[in-house]
């Protein structure tokens, strides 16, 4: 990032080499849609490109690098909010989101018999109870398992205090537990929950307009 | 109804939500976030505990399952394109920029020529007041400079001064016809 600093474009080219798989990930884990997320993740490199004269190297790049991914994906949800898109949920800040997952899902058109998960389907429940928790909590847990930050690093990141990190990833992943707690149980996957899960999969008709 | 001010990690839990701190306590020793001490109580009490090492498993569980979401690939091209996206943004920024600054470079070039030329009649008038003294005062003596033999004769003025008053020394003016 110092190269970068001092207008070296091939550091750049790199840096987003480097980064562009996990914004991606993140990003689509934020808002649903993939086509969305490369384009939130081009806006970060836009910003980090801008902003590039003002890096100091007093914390590390990536904790700068997700504060702006942190304050992307928050334009955007609130971008999405007002447009009032199907299978967003926006949950309030500060209430605790722990329905279950049949209470989230269509209902199921037609009969489907009982069978074992496999992956694709373990994939859509774990995705359908991530868009339980609200925007912070996603963001955190996302920042904790896949980058593997501290929660002072996460705090950096999302500008918060330690204490409401802990509070944040606690609460995502209690209200992930009680979410996934039947099928971690019982390893099946109901008949209505199954066939709304299978629509829902193309990820090209998540989010769209009505 | 619970209240969290997230901002200041300030919290007023009422009893009912006392659990949550059990939670937050399993999700930070699985995340290895305590201190020793406090990881020994919990790994005392995992011991004794069949329900409380439950709730910690299936916490670690669900934590597990976060891998089934699929990990996503980026090629080339999308490097490709973002450095592109960025580049042309970037050059669009620099030529508004600029096109902005050109009346105000203008701008701000009159104004600094209209003050070097007010600084510059202003040092007129203030030089030729400063280093002109002199000369003023030398105009003004001048009368006197240039009678100054006659002057160094006598040694009485007053003397001088009531010998003109006096019609000693009458001359008679001659008009223009004569």
């Amino acid at each position: 990032m110092l190269q970068v600093r001092d207008d070296n474009a091939a550091a750049f080219e790199e840096l987003v080499s480097r980064y562009q798989v996990r914004l991606v990930s993140i990003f689509e884990n934020m808002v649903g849609r993939r086509s969305m997320a490369e384009d939130l993740a081009q806006e970060v490199f836009l910003r980090i490109y801008r902003a590039r004269k003002r890096y100091t190297a007093r914390s590390r790049f990536s904790t700068w690098l997700y504060r702006i991914a942190h304050n992307v994906a928050s334009n955007a949800r609130r971008s999405l909010a007002r447009r009032k898109e199907v299978n967003v949920v926006a949950a309030s800040d500060t209430e605790l989101s722990a329905q279950p997952l049949t209470h989230m899902v269509k209902e199921a058109s037609g009969l489907m018999p009982t069978r074992q998960l496999d992956k694709i389907e373990r994939a859509q429940i774990v995705r359908a109870a991530m868009e339980t928790l609200n925007e912070r909590q996603r963001m955190a847990l996302l920042l904790s398992k896949f980058e593997g930050m501290s929660y002072e690093e996460i705090a950096n990141a999302m500008e918060l205090s330690l204490s409401a990190i802990k509070s944040l990833l606690s609460r995502a992943r209690v209200n992930l537990k009680d979410i996934l707690l039947p099928y971690i149980q019982d390893g099946v996957l109901p008949e209505s929950v199954g066939k709304s899960l299978i629509e829902d999969s193309d990820p090209e008709q998540q989010g769209e307009e009505k | 109804m619970a209240e969290f001010d997230e901002h200041v990690g300030k919290t007023d839990l009422p009893e009912s939500d006392l659990v949550d701190r059990e939670g937050q306590q399993l999700v930070a020793y699985l995340d290895g976030e305590l201190d020793e001490e406090t990881n020994r109580d919990i790994e005392r009490r995992l011991s004794d505990d069949p329900e409380y090492r439950l709730r910690l498993q299936q916490l670690q569980h669900a934590w597990d399952l976060l891998d089934e979401l699929p990990r996503l690939n980026c090629d080339e091209g999308f490097t490709r394109s973002t450095v592109e996206f960025v580049a042309l943004s970037a050059r669009q920024e620099l030529q508004e920029t600029q096109q902005w600054s050109r009346p105000a470079k203008q701008k701000t070039l009159f104004i600094r020529a209209v003050i070097t030329v007010a600084a510059g009649i202003l040092g007129l008038f203030l030089g030729d007041w400063f280093f002109g003294r002199e000369q003023r005062q030398f105009l003004e003596d001048l009368e006197v400079i240039s009678e100054f033999d006659q002057y160094r004769l006598t040694e009485d003025f007053q003397f001088l001064q009531d010998l003109e008053r006096s019609d000693v020394f009458h001359i008679e003016e001659l008009s223009n016809d004569e």
